[in-house]
């Protein structure tokens, strides 16, 4: 039935891509989502719980999931990886003191076995705060340079002002279209 | 052993033997704070206090500890004497010498107040020297201010007659300056001078050639008289002749008589004459003087007159040209006059005439203007219309010069693409000719590569040959490091058991130090238990009354149990605040959402509630079930009385 279902879907039009948002909280992740949906800044509250949004861009459909990113609900995140296919890993460039904790959260992440062909999008976010780490130094922090077999890019975001989204949403269209 | 021991203490705590012991004693309370702190040291401190106490106690003395500890002790003191006696003696050493620097600087000192009261001695000379010096200073002065008195006088005496001589020189230019125009004045009198002496000289010529002829006039008078006084002569011989004669010698001699008397008065008149001539040549004389100043004067004035004739003559010249100029051209006016009269009247006959023609004119155009004016507004009309196809025809012109204006741009571009493309041509034409130059240039290089090729063929095939020579010599040293590795692995066979067994050794001694910590541990573990319960047990006897005090004293003595619970339990309360908020929003977005999405949500929703294998298989079953437009309704196999 599902397959009939896919044949259907199939007909009407492209999948609909499945991408997580992910970080801890107060990252900027339902912020960066509303931005990419709506285009302008909405005013937030801490997401306990998640936010789903149909994505349109550059006739790509992205079915983005905004999980709340609190300490007490983040192992629920491993129950909606299954079928995933990139991962927006948002980081708060001016938190110097949770990046450790961040980068754990990431790793304990790529170790899913649901995620290993997922893409991986990795936001230095707040980047017009003052005295926030460059991009180079969340790619230290964050140990990217460890990973391996992985298909992923770092940029330098700022939700509030836009800046680096559009970027970064470039590189992923073409990262998906690439791998279809 | 105690001095190994001491030494152990030492490295351990860091302090002296004699201070632990002091701390020991101090309190037990002190002890058990120094057990529960320590550590590792506590049973090292222990087994110290106990030495301590079996000393007070005196149960296991003996002689020779003592003795080795004296010994020990006069040895250290000992030692210590030395070290402070060498102390003492380079203090000694160093002080004789700073005492011995001092005397000599005390002697430098001496020497140096010697000398300065020396130079104190001349001072005070130098002194009194100075004092004589300013008193003869102070004459001096004196003297050089009457002395510049005197030569202020002096030069005020100067300045006056300065200013007198200056005068008496302003008024000697002066003077010379009256002289000089009189000289001038004089100059002209001088010429006059000239002049009167030079009419002098002519009157003197003339006054000498009058007197010349007046002397010669005398001349002829003398002669004349000499004339008669012969014929006198002749007469009175005569007279004698006739005397002799007799009768008529007196008749005679009266004649004589008479002639003489006739000479006397000539003589007489000549006199006269003479004198009358000299009074006329005297004032001959003054009238010639009295003339050659008259002459010399009118002489003078003749010149001017002379001088003034001419000037006026020129005048006259000049104003008669004048007249002739003025004469001619009031005669050209006077004929121009009369052309001019002749011509206003022909003028004013015309103008009669044109008048009246004007007039006829006039009334004639008048009609016209009429005529015209109906045909201006006629006019009008057509201009108004051709204005309008004017304007038509300037939009279009408009238009056209904008066209024409992008041809001309076009033609530009065109142009500058023509000239681009001649560059070009030029460029590739060179470009050709360089080609064409490399050509020659190459096929050169060519024959001379040719000619390399079989040099370096050559020199391949020497390569060759000594690159089998090296293969050859490659297989050797192949070989010798076959056998070098094989020295090396037995080699490092033998060194790897060395080490391997030095590591044995050192793990063996590693796990002994470890079990004894770990007895250690363990019997201070017990320790504290014990004290625990003694505390407790203190405690319940000592504070009966106060039972509220009993359970928090309980509390803070065993944290550990009550205070996590309490914190378990407050995180849990939390924990569950959060998890059912988060719980409530996803079966919220469950139960709303698409099915596509709620696909998605069965795995979270399974995990929040806690689902089993079975009943998450039944909610992703049922979700497909809703999602097929057909299929059968997947079993329940759960309700909830039946697994309940």
């Amino acid at each position: 039935m599902g397959g009939l279902w896919s044949y259907f879907r199939g007909l009407l039009g492209a999948r609909e891509m499945r991408i997580l948002i992910l970080g801890l909280d107060g990252a900027g992740k339902t912020t960066i989502l509303y931005r990419l949906q709506v285009g302008e800044v909405v005013t937030t509250i801490p997401t306990i719980g998640f936010n789903v949004e149909q994505v349109q861009y550059k006739n790509l459909k992205f079915q983005v999931w905004d999980l709340g990113g609190q300490t007490s609900i983040r192992p629920y995140w491993r129950c909606y990886y299954s079928n995933t296919d990139a991962i927006i890993y948002v980081v708060d460039s001016a938190d110097k003191e949770r990046i450790g904790i961040s980068k754990d959260e990431l790793f304990h992440m790529l170790r899913e076995e649901e995620l290993t062909d997922a893409i991986l999008v990795v936001l230095a976010n707040k980047q017009d705060m003052a005295g926030c780490m460059t991009v180079a130094e969340v790619h230290q922090a964050l140990g990217l340079e460890a990973l391996k077999n992985r298909t992923f890019q770092i940029f330098k975001t700022s939700a509030t002002k836009g800046e680096g989204l559009d970027q970064a949403m470039d590189w992923l269209a073409n990262a998906l279209q690439n791998k279809k | 052993m105690f001095a190994s021991l001491k030494n152990k203490i030492r490295e351990e705590t860091g302090s002296d033997l004699s201070k632990l012991t002091a701390k020991i004693t101090s309190s037990t309370v002190q002890r058990i704070d120094s057990l529960r702190g320590r550590g590792s040291t506590t049973s090292i401190n222990s087994l110290v206090s106990s030495d301590g106490v079996r000393e007070d106690n005196g149960e296991f003395k003996s002689e020779e500890d003592y003795r080795r500890r004296l010994n020990r002790l006069e040895q250290e003191f000992a030692k210590k004497l030395d070290e402070k006696e060498k102390e003492w003696r380079d203090a000694l050493c160093d002080k004789d010498k700073h005492v011995q620097s001092l005397e000599r600087e005390k002697e430098e000192a001496h020497k140096q107040i010697h000398n300065l009261k020396d130079s104190l001695k001349n001072a005070e000379v130098c002194k009194q020297k100075m004092v004589e010096r300013q008193e003869d200073k102070e004459q001096i002065e004196n003297f050089q201010t009457q002395e510049l008195g005197k030569v202020k006088h002096l030069v005020l005496l100067r300045e006056q007659e300065l200013e007198e001589k200056t005068s008496s020189l302003k008024e000697a230019n002066q003077q010379l300056d009256k002289l000089r125009s009189e000289v001038n004045r004089l100059r002209r009198f001088e010429e006059q001078l000239s002049h009167s002496q030079d009419d002098l000289e002519s009157l003197r010529h003339s006054s000498a050639r009058d007197l010349a002829s007046l002397a010669s006039d005398l001349a002829k008078r003398e002669e004349e008289k000499r004339h008669l006084t012969y014929l006198v002569a002749v007469l009175e011989q005569r007279a004698a002749c006739d005397c002799n004669s007799s009768g008529n010698n007196d008749h005679v001699n009266a004649e004589r008589k008479l002639l003489e008397q006739r000479l006397e008065e000539a003589h007489i008149h000549l006199a006269d004459i003479k004198t009358s001539w000299s009074d006329k040549i005297a004032s001959l004389e003054t009238q010639v003087g009295r003339l050659s100043r008259q002459a010399a004067e009118e002489g003078a004035e003749r010149r001017r007159a002379v001088d003034e004739k001419e000037v006026l003559l020129e005048r006259v010249r000049q104003l008669e040209c004048e007249l002739e100029c003025n004469n001619l051209e009031l005669s050209n006016k006077e004929a121009k006059m009369k052309r001019l009269t002749m011509e206003v009247e022909e003028l004013s006959a015309e103008l009669k005439s044109i008048r009246s023609k004007t007039e006829q004119e006039v009334a004639s155009l008048r009609d016209q203007i009429q005529n015209v004016t109906t045909e201006i507004k006629a006019v009008r009309k057509n201009l108004e219309n051709a204005e309008s196809e004017l304007e038509k025809n300037d939009d279009e012109c408009a238009k056209l010069r904008i066209s024409v204006d992008s041809e001309h741009q076009a033609n530009l571009s065109l142009k500058q693409d023509i000239t681009r493309l001649e560059k070009d041509l030029m460029d590739e034409k060179s470009n050709s000719l360089n080609v064409q130059r490399t050509l020659t240039r190459v096929t050169a290089e060519k024959n001379t590569a040719l000619l390399r090729n079989a040099e370096i063929s050559q020199q391949m095939e020497l390569a060759k040959q000594e690159t089998r020579r090296q293969e050859t010599e490659m297989n050797d040293l192949l070989n010798k490091i076959g056998q070098l590795e094989e020295e090396n692995k037995q080699f490092k066979e033998k060194e790897t058991k060395g080490i391997e067994q030095e590591l044995r050794n050192t793990v063996a001694v590693l796990e002994e130090q470890l079990s004894d910590k770990n007895k250690n541990i363990k019997t201070l573990q017990l320790r504290l238990a014990d004290m625990k319960k003694t505390l407790q047990q203190e405690l319940r006897t000592t504070n009966h009354s106060n039972f509220y005090d009993i359970d928090t004293n309980a509390a803070i003595l065993t944290p550990s149990q009550t205070t996590t619970r309490h914190h378990q339990f407050t995180v849990r309360k939390d924990d569950d605040d959060v998890n059912f908020t988060y719980l409530k929003h996803v079966i919220i977005k469950f139960l709303t959402s698409r099915e596509y999405e709620a696909q998605h949500l069965t795995r979270a929703v399974a995990t929040l509630l806690k689902f089993s294998p079975e009943e998450e298989k039944l909610l992703n079953d049922t979700l497909e079930w809703k999602m097929s437009w057909f299929g059968s309704r997947p079993k329940i196999a759960y309700t909830s009385g039946v697994k309940c």
